[in-house]
């Protein structure tokens, strides 16, 4: 691991020591983790709460292209989808685009912890003390996918999510084409915008999972989605990586 | 201390310029399409022309200091300014010719056809839309060489003869739909630009064209092969940090529709420019220099001689602006700023005194993080938030929040947990 990369994260580390003292920072092999006990107090809208929780945050050699991931590790947020906390126990803090956008807002540490961990935990705390969770919550896989791009399109039609991200999923914005969204405006005078908006956080490949889990969300609500609505570049280039999945599997 | 935080503050200026300067490979986009452009207008055939057109960029591209547009807040598309100059005699030239040829040269291609707008009352517009959605206007500006007594007479006014040499003629369409010549000056202007920045432009070409090369191997083949054009100077820094301020600082007020115009900003900032070698004096000189004329505004006052005697903004015994163009005394750059009791003029001062106020007065604050959180409100918050994360390391964190151990995190706009399973 490079030296830049190195002192970045100590800085940034020295800059997030001064408010959360109780972090450690350790490093393995060009990998890092943050551990310890995070204090914190946070206010949402009159409510204040004040929290402990023990911690784990591992930064990879990617920092601060791939966020880190933060996990629990006191036992006190049950192992659970439910939860929000992933299979290997880390937090699940929002849908992807949103994250990313959150963390670019201030791409530190310290960032990563007022903005993203901090609210999740408050949200815990929240529930167990009042039974409800303080600002909502999507639901899970595919459908909360569509829940949250419903809203940051302000549409909806959950197919023209579909539409709107298999745009994204296939790297086939056309400014001159209709929008997706069936106002009649071209796409560049309707939603465009807020899909380049989104095509600056993430990859392609990335759009293209969250396109075959709102498909599959969709398939299981619908009686039927028409051929024409399924995005075929978007299937085949799906198939493409199952092939390529099943062939590196079997081959090892 | 003083001289460090002066540092710093030179070090955020260069990040921001960066982020408002127009990308490379935006630029490269750019120079493609009004080389093609040009291309075509070339190949054509016109009345009464033996040699072939010349066709070369003016304005912000140009001179080398293109800023990201912003309307309404957003990103917008990028103006380009293309000259086309027919080589023919005036005197047997006729204003709606020239531009009608030209417009029709244009339309003979099917894609550009299409991309044309509406004629303009000076130029002919090609719409690009791009893939990022950040397009182009690229300005097509029919003209011929000015006549040769024209230019005598400006070489009489004192003017450079390779600078007058350059004069063209520029068609200009009136309301009721006749034409008139127009006098214009735009490659004149560029090497009178070039030679104001010659000084300190022969000082930093060397190690920057040396930063460029060694970065971006796999465009050039050398150091020598980077060309000038990459290479920006305090003195063009600077004028595209005044441009955004003027941009930011008159989006959505009343008084926007009289800001002052680019070449206005562009033209005294280099007159009044002294080789400075960082953006942040460069600023101080000019903004100084341009803001000791705003008391021109108030009867009695009087204008410091020596800036009088260069005569750069003045305002005549009738009450009425003058401010020549470099390399053409008969264009008066401040021809309209009296009417309406002075609005251009009173809007032209105020910018000077924000420019002072947002640039030159903060340096009062001494910290470097609230320098920076006030260059937020002035050049625009995502340029200023995106240059100080490219901030080298050894910058303390700039934007720290403002909550310190044992304070309350503030929870706005939080994000819904999610799970990918289930």
């Amino acid at each position: 691991m490079d030296d830049s990369h190195r002192v970045l994260i100590e800085t940034q580390f020295r800059d997030l020591s001064e408010f959360y003292p109780d972090l450690r920072l350790e490093e393995n092999q060009g990998e890092w983790v943050l551990k310890g006990i995070l204090d914190f107090s946070a206010c949402y809208e009159n409510t204040k709460i004040q929290d402990s929780f023990q911690i784990e945050i591992s930064i990879s050699a990617e920092y601060s292209r791939e966020l880190p991931a933060a996990k629990e590790t006191g036992g006190r947020i049950p192992l659970d989808p439910d939860f929000h906390i992933n299979p290997d126990g880390s937090f699940c803090l929002g849908a992807p685009v949103d994250i990313k956008r959150k963390f670019a807002q201030e791409p530190t540490l310290l960032g990563f912890i007022n903005n993203l961990v901090i609210p999740f935990l408050f949200s815990f705390s929240y529930r167990e003390r009042n039974g409800a969770m303080p600002y909502g919550e999507l639901s899970h896989g595919g459908q909360g996918l569509v829940e949250y791009y419903l809203k940051y399109f302000d549409i909806t039609s959950e197919l023209s999510v579909l539409r709107l991200i298999g745009i994204l999923a296939t790297d086939k914005y056309r400014g001159h084409h209709d929008c997706p969204c069936g106002s009649g405006k071209r796409i560049r005078k309707c939603h465009g915008n807020k899909v380049l908006e989104l095509k600056a956080l993430q990859s392609t490949r990335e759009f293209l999972s969250e396109y075959l889990a709102v498909l599959l969300h969709l398939r299981k609500t619908k009686k039927a989605l028409s051929n024409e609505l399924i995005n075929q570049q978007a299937l085949t280039l799906i198939k493409k990586e199952q092939r390529a999945l099943r062939a590196q599997v079997s081959g090892k | 201390m003083a001289t460090d935080i002066r540092k710093q503050y030179n070090e955020v200026l260069e990040k921001i310029t960066a982020e408002i300067d127009i990308s490379p490979a935006k630029y490269k986009t750019a120079v493609e399409r009004y080389t093609a452009v040009g291309n075509w207008l070339n190949c054509g055939e016109y009345e009464g022309c033996d040699e072939e057109p010349r066709i070369y960029p003016q304005g912000s591209f140009r001179l080398g200091t293109v800023v990201r547009p912003i309307r309404n807040g957003k990103e917008s598309d990028y103006d380009i300014d293309l000259v086309c100059e027919l080589q023919k005699e005036k005197e047997i030239s006729a204003p709606g010719d020239i531009k009608r040829d030209i417009g029709d040269r244009l339309q003979e291609n099917k894609v550009y056809e299409r991309m044309l707008d509406k004629e303009g009352r000076r130029c002919w517009t090609l719409n690009y839309a791009e893939e990022d959605g950040i397009g182009f206007h690229l300005d097509v500006l029919p003209s011929i060489p000015e006549d040769r007594e024209m230019v005598r007479h400006l070489q009489q006014a004192g003017v450079n003869q390779l600078l007058s040499a350059q004069a063209i003629s520029i068609t200009h369409r009136n309301g009721n739909g006749s034409y008139n010549w127009s006098a214009g000056n735009p490659g004149g202007f560029a090497d009178w630009f070039d030679l104001r920045k010659k000084p300190v432009f022969n000082k930093v070409a060397a190690s920057q064209k040396s930063y460029i090369f060694e970065n971006r191997q796999d465009i050039f083949e050398s150091v020598d092969a980077v060309p000038d054009q990459l290479v920006s100077t305090p003195l063009q820094k600077a004028i595209q940090i005044l441009k955004r301020h003027r941009d930011v600082r008159f989006a959505g007020k009343p008084q926007e529709a009289n800001k002052p115009i680019s070449m206005i900003i562009t033209t005294l900032s280099a007159q009044f420019y002294e080789n400075e070698e960082d953006i942040l004096s460069a600023l101080n000189n000019i903004v100084e220099k341009i803001y000791a004329h705003a008391g021109l505004m108030e009867p009695g006052y009087h204008l410091e001689s020596a800036l009088a005697a260069r005569r750069i903004i003045s305002l005549t015994t009738e009450g009425k602006w003058y401010m020549p163009n470099p390399v053409n005394p008969y264009e008066n750059f401040a021809d309209r700023w009296h009417e309406n009791n002075h609005e251009r003029a009173k809007a032209f001062f105020q910018w000077v005194a924000w420019a002072r106020r947002d640039f030159l007065e903060i340096l009062a604050k001494n910290d470097i993080q609230k320098i920076t959180e006030s260059l937020a409100g002035s050049l625009g918050e995502r340029a200023v938030a995106s240059a100080s994360s490219k901030l080298s390391l050894s910058t303390p964190a700039l934007f720290a929040p403002a909550y310190k151990k044992g304070s309350t995190v503030e929870i706005t706009n939080p994000s819904k947990p999610w799970t990918c399973h289930g």
